[in-house]
Formats: structure tokens, C-alpha cells, sequence
């Protein structure tokens, strides 16, 4: 074979690569991919259950029990780091999953020197509670009501005072519920977890001195990225700089 | 100084009747082991005397005497004097065998005493060196010999249950011993506390000093008749110097205080044994025995108090009995507590050193609870031989009714829970959904779709139009003023279009009064000029208030000038004039309302 022909035929296999990775699904074939990623984990071939998860995820694909299941798979290849993640982001999708929450709490207690984040906001709640786009309609929904309400109020007639309480109160949800969507997004803005063991430095390089230890599957905050290395930040209000590849956001 | 006088006269008084009486001699030697050619130390001491002469010991056979010297020794302890004097003398055994030092008489104030007759085993010179104190592994009969174990009851005629001090002394002499374990006795027919803290004391016994250690326990006899108990055993690590070989050129370290610096110890396990000891166990005699005696042998003392004695009907009354004395403590069953219209709580029960305590909470359910029963207490006093009973009570208690809404309750007092062992659970991850669920596009999400956001902005501008609009109607409705304004430029655009069609030769003189009335009414009104007639100088006064164009000022005063000429003095203006003028009228009148926002 000449160099030429080789150089074509590398061009070619390439190509069919990237065209293989970019086909689009549609919902029927990630379906039926979902549901042989499910007979994959339940004959224990996790790493092919993983691997066809995330290939639906890589077509634009995504729902609560892919990224549960796609979690269980990756616990079970004894990555507890990539299981985390990928349980944290089911759990923004459905945050009140009894299954998820068992899973991610046994998950957490196997994580080296887990340490929670403590979280005093006063949107915690409501922000554990619902998922974002439930947190989002919700907000949506109040607002309308308050505009409406304070409409049709005035249009109609209603006492000053009635109004004035009435859509007071709306307001004060609304603005809260929106607050909460608020908080969800700075809060999920910077999260990851540490994919693999990995040394925190006083500086983004390799020379410098190694500040802490960040064990596999240990949840942290993304303060700032520098080139290859991003400053994270622990639990306990530690920071450092690590490799970027190391941290998975999530 | 007075108490230090009359110190010394009661010393004085009691040295006079120490002399008197108790004046007793004896005789001991360090060793009664020993080997030929290496002396040991014969001692006569006499108590209770110091003016006594030095006793000529006779010729002993096989032993070569010297006396050393005299030393006396006075010691006031508790005010109570004691005096003793010691004749020191050193004996050095010519040959080997067995031998005894006989009694010697000593004469003190006339009075002839003996001391006791010492036995001594001679070895051959350098065949049995003392143990631990010079080279060379002991032997068997001479550790023996310095080894013994004693065991021995305080009495050994007593009652089942009784407690009886028991005693196990280990004698040491010239022996190192280390590791020394409590006392085994193999238990068969009775109880034992555990040995307390060994003591340490010198004891003479036939003759010789030895090192005693005591170990102390009380033992309860289980059953009637004659029960042995078995050999008590010790073990310990006896200490001896380990045998240097002698360095056949008789160098420098083979002899000397230097080769002492080198010794080493060596280790090795004893064991002794003492003899076994015979208890006469008598039964509890059944005459005059309570008909609540609970088997408890002993002495003791029982005290009960009952707190608080006022209280009201649901409160708690706490009984606490201490009982105190000597018996086997662990075997007692404190007094059982029974009474009437009384919730009780189960008693707390602790034992502790020489005691044992109970506290028990009781709580009255209702007023007629006043008296908590007399408390009882039998055993069996083995010193007396005989029976008691102690009893406290009974205890008579204040009980008033509770408060509305305090009334009793009892509280744990349901069927009980059955108490089952807490169950270990496996943990594990929970096993995947088989449903993907709604499988969506990352593009769907509504927070990324601008449609939503289009939605939101124009909710909101219509929620906006509609409350501008209501607060609109609300001024128009509310303000006079302001709705004169707004209604003056709506009729002035009436006008204009009512003027528009006058706009001819034949209607000049109509189109001219249309135009000029309205503008005059639309003046008056925005401008809040003077009802009536407008005159151009407040008007034009008004406009340039305004900011309005003067080009547009000078065509206001052109029209009311044209509409003068038309009306007074008939002349004819060309359409395009007419246009021209209500042009120029609809320029200044959105002028104005322009402004006058």
C-alpha cells in the first residue's frame, strides 16, 4: 500500500468515525439503545451499560433514569467519582426520587473523608425539593397569577385593601420562587466531582506544593479556571488548584 | 509544752508497767540454710526489758560462736512505749549436717526465759550457696525450704453462708521473687470474693525472719458438712544470678567488684503450694426463722428514706434503702416493695463496696394513697446464732389532689413493647429503572428555549398596557382637568374635519368661523387661557411658555387674521390658502399636545 492510498483510506475511516459519533437519534432508537444498556448491567457487563448510556447522552439525549442508570453502572466499574456525578445531575432532574436519594447517600459513604456541603439558604429547600424546570414553571405561574390577579382586581372593581393584600402576597411567592430559581442556577454553576484522586497545589502546576488531597468522588465548587487547571474549592472552605481533566462538573 | 510533759509522764508509766509484765524473749537467725565455713547472723531479742546482760551462749557443736554487740530500741507509738533489746551474734558452721541451736536462758529483773530451739542444715562448703545471693542455679530442696505457702481460716467451725476471712501467706526468705500471681483455689462447695491487695510484712517463724506477702478474701460456704478447701497455689518468677564461667587464666574480670558489674539474672518459674484446710459447715437452725428470710447470713444494718412525704396525687415519691454490714453482698435480695394504690417503677439496684443500695420510684394514683408499708429485713446473725429482723416504716405520706388538668397519668405502664434484637441490614445501591422515562432533547429545556423567554416579555407588556390603560380611565374619571385637556383635543380634531368640508369659495366665511371657534375652544381648555373671546398676546404669551415654534405662532395669528378679513371685510381666500391654514392649524394643535405632556 502506498503512502497516498494509506493517508485516504486514514481519511476515510476518520471520517466514518466522526460521522458514526455525530448520527442523530430520535427518541425510538435511543429508546431501544436505553433498553440494551439495561440487559447489558443486568448480564454484569457494566462497561458496556455504561458505554451505551452515554452514547444516548452524546446524541442529545437525556432523562432522571439514564443518568440513575448510567450512575449505577459506573459504581458497579468501581468509578465512584463519575457515579456521583452522574446521580447529582439525576437528582436535578428528579429531586424527590427515593431511589436516587438511598443511591447518592450509599454512594457518598464509601467517598474518602466525605464532608457535606452545608447549604443555610433560605431557598434550600424549595431548591432540594423541585427540579429546576419545576422550579421554573412554578415561578412562571405565580408571576401570571399576580399580574392577572391584579388586573381583573382593579378591572372588577375589588376593595383597594383586597387587592393590595392579595396580590401582595402573590408577589412575596413569586419573588421567592424566583429567587430559588436564581439560587439554583448560581448553584449549579460551579459544582463537580473529582473523577480520580487527585493532589490540590498552592499554584496551577505540577512543581508546586501539594496543599490536600482531593479523593475520588469528593464534591467540590469550580472557582476559576487557568489554562489545564481550575481552583477548586473543598467543603471546608479549603481551596486549591487541580488538573481540569481531574474534575467533572456536574 | 504542757501535752509534751504529760507525754513523757504517761511514757514514764507505761515503761514502769512494761517492766512488770509482757517481758519476752527470742531467738532467730537470718538463714537456716547454710554451708560450711560461711556465717550467718544469731539473733536474741528481749521485749519489754533494756537493762538486760548480754547471755553467754554455750559451746554449740559444729558451730564456731562470736558475739557481736548489743542494740536497743525504744519507740512511742500512740502514746503507748515499747522497749526492745537485741544481742547480735555471728555464727560461722564448721561442718556439714544437720543441727540445732539449742534454747538459751536469758535473765531479765531476775526472771529466767528460753528462747526456742533453732534447726539448721549445714552443706558442705560452697555445695548450696543461698539463693539469689551468690552465683550458681538454686536447687529444688533449697528453694523449697525457703518457700512457704500458708493458708488458714479465721474460724472453721461456721454457718452455710457465713462469710469466713480467709488468709493465704506466701513466707519468703533470702529469695527474690517477681510476677507473683493472686492465690488459685479451686472452688467446689463454696463462694469466694476475689483476693484483695496483697500486704508485706516480716513474720518470724521457727526461729527465722522471713518476708511475707498476705493475700486476704472471704469465702461463703455453699453446703453443710465437713468441705475441703482445696491447695491454694501461687506462681511467681524467682530471681537468681545466672552461673559466670571462671576464666581459666584468672584474668583481670574473673574475680573482684568489676565482675559484679558484669552479673547477669536469669528467671525461672515457682510455683508453691499450700495444704489444703478443713471447714465444719453447720446448717441455719429452722427455730424462730421469719417467714421472709431469704437465706442471708451476715450482720447488717438497713436505713430507708422515703422523699418527698408531701406531695400531690401523680408525683413521684422516691424510696431509697441502704443496706450496710458484713455477708455476701452480691447473694442479698433487697426488700421487695409492695404497696397498694401506688404505680411503681422498677427499683435501681447497685452494689457497692460493704453496701448495697435501692432506690425505688413510687407514685401515689389518687388522695387515698397515704401510707407506704413498713419495709423488712431477715437474716441470720452467725456471731449471735440467731435470727433478725430489721424493719423501717411505715411511711406515712401528705397526699393532696392534683390541679385541674395535672391529674395522673401513667406513663410506660402500656403492654410492653416486645424487645427484639436490632436487625443488621446489608446496604447496597438500588437497582436501575428499566423505564428511560421522557427521554428529552438537551435543546427542549424550557430555561433554553426562547419562546419562553418571548412569552414572559410579552405577558408582561400586555399586563403593562392593561394597567397604563386602567390608570388612564382612573385619571380621566378622577381629574376634571385633565379629562377637559384630553376631551379639548379630540373635539378640536372634530372640528377640523367638520372645517375640511367647507373648504370651497362658497363656504370661505363657514370654514373660517369653524376653524377659529374650535381653536378658540381648544385654547381655552389645554391652555387654560380665559373663557370668551382669545386675544393673540395671552396666547402667543402661552405658546412660547411652551417651547412651541414661532413659525407656528405666526401662522396661529395668520389664521385669526384671515378669519377677521373674511368675516369683516368679505374678502374671498383661494382654497389652497384654506388648506394652507388648517394645516398649519393641525400642526400647532399636535404641537401642543406635544408640549403640554
Amino acid at each position: 500500500m502506498t503512502r497516498s492510498s494509506r493517508l485516504v483510506l486514514m481519511v476515510l475511516l476518520l471520517l466514518a468515525g466522526s460521522a458514526s459519533a455525530a448520527r442523530a437519534f430520535d427518541v425510538k432508537e435511543a429508546r431501544v439503545v436505553f433498553l440494551k444498556g439495561v440487559q447489558a448491567y443486568h448480564g454484569g457487563r457494566y462497561d458496556e451499560a455504561v458505554a451505551l448510556d452515554e452514547q444516548i447522552l452524546a446524541a442529545g439525549f437525556y432523562s432522571p433514569a439514564l443518568y440513575y442508570n448510567l450512575g449505577n453502572a459506573c459504581f458497579k466499574t468501581r468509578h465512584t467519582g463519575k457515579a456521583l456525578v452522574n446521580y447529582l445531575r439525576a437528582r436535578r432532574l428528579a429531586p424527590r426520587d427515593s431511589d436516587l436519594r438511598a443511591n447518592l447517600l450509599f454512594t457518598r459513604t464509601i467517598v474518602e473523608n466525605y464532608a457535606p456541603w452545608k447549604d443555610g439558604s433560605v431557598f434550600g429547600p424549595v431548591a432540594d425539593l423541585l427540579s429546576g424546570e419545576e422550579l421554573q414553571w412554578l415561578a412562571f405561574f405565580f408571576f401570571a397569577l399576580t399580574g392577572t390577579f391584579l388586573v381583573v382586581a382593579l378591572y372588577a372593581g375589588l376593595r383597594r385593601k383586597r387587592i393590595v393584600l392579595v396580590t401582595g402576597l402573590l408577589a412575596i411567592v413569586s419573588a421567592y420562587l424566583a429567587g430559588a430559581v436564581i439560587f439554583k442556577v448560581l448553584q449549579r454553576s460551579g459544582e463537580a466531582v473529582c473523577a480520580a484522586r487527585v493532589d490540590a497545589r498552592f499554584e496551577p502546576s505540577q512543581e508546586a506544593t501539594v496543599y490536600f488531597k482531593v479523593p475520588e468522588g469528593t464534591e467540590v465548587k469550580i472557582l476559576r479556571y487557568k489554562e489545564l487547571w481550575c481552583k477548586i474549592e473543598r467543603s471546608d472552605g479549603k481551596t486549591g488548584w487541580v488538573p481540569a481533566a481531574s474534575m467533572e462538573r456536574i | 509544752m504542757k501535752k509534751f510533759i504529760s507525754g513523757i509522764i504517761l511514757a514514764a508509766a507505761c515503761s514502769t508497767a512494761a517492766y512488770a509484765a509482757d517481758v519476752s524473749v527470742k531467738a532467730v537467725v537470718d538463714d537456716n540454710h547454710g554451708s560450711v565455713g560461711t556465717g550467718f547472723a544469731y539473733t536474741i531479742t528481749v521485749n519489754g526489758a533494756q537493762d538486760a546482760a548480754a547471755p553467754a551462749l554455750p559451746v554449740i557443736d559444729g558451730f564456731d560462736v562470736h558475739y557481736v554487740g548489743p542494740a536497743t530500741r525504744v519507740s512511742v507509738i500512740n502514746n503507748a512505749y515499747s522497749v526492745e533489746q537485741s544481742f547480735n551474734y555471728s555464727i560461722v558452721p564448721l561442718k556439714e549436717g544437720h543441727f540445732v541451736i539449742p534454747a538459751i536462758t536469758v535473765v531479765v529483773k531476775g526472771q529466767s526465759l528460753q528462747t526456742e530451739t533453732i534447726p539448721i542444715d549445714i552443706a558442705a562448703s560452697g555445695a548450696r550457696p543461698a539463693a539469689g545471693s551468690s552465683g550458681g542455679t538454686p536447687v529444688k530442696e533449697d528453694i523449697e525450704g525457703r518457700l512457704k505457702l500458708l493458708m488458714a481460716a479465721q474460724r472453721n467451725t461456721v454457718y452455710v453462708g457465713e462469710a469466713v476471712p480467709l488468709t493465704v501467706r506466701l513466707y519468703v526468705n533470702q529469695l527474690a521473687l517477681q510476677d507473683l500471681s493472686f492465690p488459685q483455689i479451686t472452688m467446689d462447695g463454696f463462694q469466694a470474693d476475689p483476693f484483695t491487695e496483697p500486704k508485706q510484712f516480716q513474720d518470724t517463724l521457727q526461729g527465722v525472719n522471713w518476708q511475707v506477702v498476705e493475700f486476704s478474701t472471704l469465702l461463703y460456704p455453699a453446703r453443710t458438712g465437713e468441705i475441703v478447701i482445696p491447695s491454694a497455689q501461687v506462681r511467681g518468677s524467682l530471681l537468681f544470678k545466672a552461673s559466670q564461667p571462671r576464666d581459666p587464666s584468672g584474668g583481670f574480670f574473673d574475680e573482684g567488684f568489676l565482675s559484679s558489674f558484669f552479673t547477669s539474672y536469669q528467671k525461672r518459674a515457682v510455683t508453691v503450694t499450700s495444704v489444703p484446710l478443713k471447714l465444719e459447715v453447720l446448717p441455719l437452725p429452722n427455730e424462730g426463722k421469719p417467714a421472709d428470710f431469704a437465706d442471708v447470713v451476715g450482720q447488717f444494718d438497713l436505713n430507708v428514706e422515703v422523699a418527698p412525704l408531701k406531695v400531690k396525687a401523680g408525683d413521684p415519691v422516691t424510696v431509697r434503702m441502704a443496706l450496710t454490714g458484713a455477708g455476701n453482698m452480691k447473694a442479698v435480695r433487697m426488700p421487695v416493695l409492695q404497696a397498694s394504690g401506688f404505680k411503681s417503677y422498677d427499683p435501681q439496684v447497685k452494689d457497692e463496696a460493704g453496701r448495697k443500695t435501692l432506690e425505688q420510684v413510687l407514685i401515689p394514683t389518687d388522695v387515698s394513697a397515704r401510707q407506704i408499708p413498713a419495709i423488712r429485713f431477715s437474716y441470720f446473725d452467725p456471731k449471735a446464732g440467731a435470727y433478725r429482723t430489721i424493719e423501717r416504716g411505715p411511711f406515712t405520706l401528705d397526699v393532696a389532689a392534683p390541679a385541674a388538668g395535672e391529674e395522673f397519668q401513667a406513663v410506660g405502664f402500656a403492654q410492653p413493647s416486645a424487645v427484639t434484637a436490632p436487625e443488621k441490614l446489608g446496604r447496597d445501591i438500588i437497582f436501575i429503572k428499566d423505564d428511560p422515562g421522557v427521554l428529552r432533547r438537551r435543546s427542549s429545556h424550557m430555561g433554553r428555549h426562547a419562546l419562553f423567554y418571548i412569552a414572559l416579555a410579552v405577558f408582561v407588556q400586555v399586563w403593562a398596557a392593561f394597567l397604563a390603560f386602567y390608570l388612564y380611565r382612573r385619571r380621566i374619571l378622577k381629574d376634571p382637568r385633565f379629562a377637559r385637556q384630553r376631551g379639548a383635543a379630540r373635539e378640536v380634531y372634530k372640528v377640523f374635519d367638520a372645517a375640511k368640508l367647507h373648504i370651497n369659495t362658497a363656504g370661505v366665511k363657514t370654514f373660517y368661523d369653524i376653524l377659529e371657534k374650535g381653536l378658540s375652544e381648544y385654547f381655552v381648555l389645554r391652555l387654560e387661557l380665559p373663557p370668551g373671546r382669545v386675544e393673540f398676546l395671552p396666547l402667543e404669551a402661552a405658546l412660547k411658555a411652551l417651547k412651541v415654534d414661532g413659525k407656528l405662532v405666526a401662522a396661529i395669528e395668520d389664521i385669526y387674521a384671515a378669519a377677521e378679513r373674511v368675516r369683516f371685510a368679505g374678502l374671498s381666500v383661494p382654497e389652497s390658502a384654506m388648506r394652507s391654514h388648517l394645516a398649519d392649524a393641525e400642526d400647532i394643535v399636535r404641537a401642543v399636545e406635544r408640549r403640554a405632556k
